[in-house]
């Protein structure tokens, strides 16, 4: 719900870290921002929600450009470093895991294997204006299911195991084979393969999803729509001289992104770690939404997400992204994808079934880290 | 209709996961295995008892299909399996 400014109706630290979180800010959330940055508010607050929402490279990009840095701009001046550290170590990272891509996917090209990439690494290329804003540790790939067994034959050859990082010895553990049979039978992804980049400087392993589904977290598979959203990919580059890579295009990733946050939003598991409503997957939306090299026709999404049977995850994430973005999303957009019933909104599923209902308001439940305990109890 | 003839082994290992077929009750072609208890769970041990009996590994790409709808689609893709292993 938003104020009659068009605010959303949060305190002061929620709404600072709502501002420093967004990729383009508007003239008069600029001046919003300068205001509650000099202010005397609960900093812990501020800056503990820029970690676990994972939007404090973000943040760090609109200090600079906003000048929040300079002295007396922002209370507490001295914290800055953390941020600035932040984003220069995801810099980084995005490069380092880009270049890893890119020799991948040459070798997947050459073999005449089929992939795109999603989420983390593809919306960095697609929607944001420097890599140092997003972090991210995984990277999904897209194939068709005929080809898994060849992807998962020249991973293997390349060194890739089916296992877990284990950052002590830093190495991977490779899973057990029921464990890896488990993930394929019952998702839409095959167990991760990971391998360790001893050479990079902050990397410590390339770690890829294979995806073979779109149907997030659910055994259904659809395997005409992956072979169509395959046959619509854009070319995104590297931001460097390092090769090719290819993505879904721009509205089908916008798609997928709602689909990836409806998902996880909903499902009980992600709740009980947390991870259930996590800032930094609105801001991947109103990051792609803005995008100049990338442009989207929201209309045509939503029109998209219809053709793909995706409306209803589609209006939810429009839905959280209005309560916390006011006035980011065009009139009458959403009532195009508004499902007949709206109840799931507020549910948390367990094996597809309804298990809670929410009792508070989005902004509030969504900045609580403790919200489990509200289903924990009923 | 006659019934596709799978090695003696293989019926005994899905039997065995099947905690809502009745004993003496047929093991059929058709016979839907998530109706007769194969939840996921089940099926990831059935994958790995059939893997450890036959000596095969069921490749991802099969993994992911309608294969085990019924005990004929189950047996459709892994006497493929064993067949291409063994040739």
């Amino acid at each position: 719900m938003a104020q009659d400014d068009g605010r959303p109706r949060v305190p002061a630290e929620i709404e600072l870290v709502l501002l420093l979180s967004t990729p383009r800010l508007r003239a008069g959330e600029v001046e919003r921002l300068r205001e509650l940055a000099g202010q005397v508010l609960d900093w812990n607050q501020v800056f503990g929600m820029l970690v676990l929402h994972r939007t404090g490279g973000v943040a760090w990009r609109n200090v600079i450009e906003h000048d929040l840095h300079e002295p007396s701009s922002f209370r507490p001046l001295f914290a800055l470093k953390g941020l600035e550290m932040m984003f220069r170590a995801q810099q980084l990272l995005v490069r380092e895991q880009l270049e890893q891509n890119a020799r991948l996917v040459a070798e997947f090209d050459r073999r005449g294997i089929t992939s795109a990439l999603m989420k983390g690494i593809a919306v960095v290329r697609m929607g944001y204006p420097d890599p140092g804003m997003r972090t991210f540790n995984d990277n999904d790939l897209l194939f068709e299911r005929i080809q898994l067994g060849e992807v998962g034959a020249l991973l293997k050859e390349l060194g890739y195991v089916q296992g877990w990082w284990d950052p002590k010895a830093r190495v991977v553990r490779p899973a057990a084979r029921s464990e890896v049979l488990l993930h394929s039978v019952t998702s839409h992804e095959t167990f991760p393969y990971a391998r360790a980049t001893p050479g990079a400087a902050i990397l410590s392993e390339h770690r890829i999803d294979v995806h073979f589904s779109v149907d997030l977290l659910t055994s259904n598979r659809n395997d005409d729509t992956v072979s169509d959203l395959l046959g619509r990919r854009v070319e995104i580059g590297t931001g460097g001289d390092g090769g090719r890579l290819s993505s879904l295009h721009q509205e089908d990733m916008f798609v997928f992104v709602c689909v990836h946050f409806q998902r996880e939003a909903c499902n009980r598991r992600e709740v009980e770690m947390i991870k259930d409503l996590v800032l930094y997957k609105l801001v991947d939306l109103l990051a792609l939404l803005e995008s100049e090299e990338f442009p989207i026709d929201l209309a045509s999404t939503c029109r998209r997400a219809h053709e793909l049977g995706l409306a209803p995850e589609v209006y939810f994430s429009l839905v959280h992204l209005d309560a916390l973005f006011p006035g980011r999303i065009p009139a009458g957009v959403l009532d195009s994808v508004r499902p007949e019933s709206v109840a799931y909104l507020d549910q948390v599923t367990h094996n597809g079934a309804p298990v809670h209902s929410w009792q508070r308001p989005i902004p509030e439940r969504f900045f609580d880290p403790r919200r489990q305990l509200e289903f924990a109890s009923s | 209709m006659a019934e596709p003839t799978w090695p003696a082994e293989f019926e005994e290992l899905v039997r065995g996961h099947l905690p809502g077929l009745r004993y003496g009750e047929p093991l059929t072609a058709e016979l839907v295995l998530a109706d007769h208890g194969l939840d996921s769970l089940r099926r990831v041990s059935l994958l790995v008892a059939l893997e450890d009996g036959f000596e095969v590994t069921f490749p991802d790409e099969l993994l992911a299909g309608n294969t085990f709808h019924t005990t004929g689609s189950l047996w459709a893709v892994f006497g493929q399996v064993v067949g291409a292993t063994r040739n």
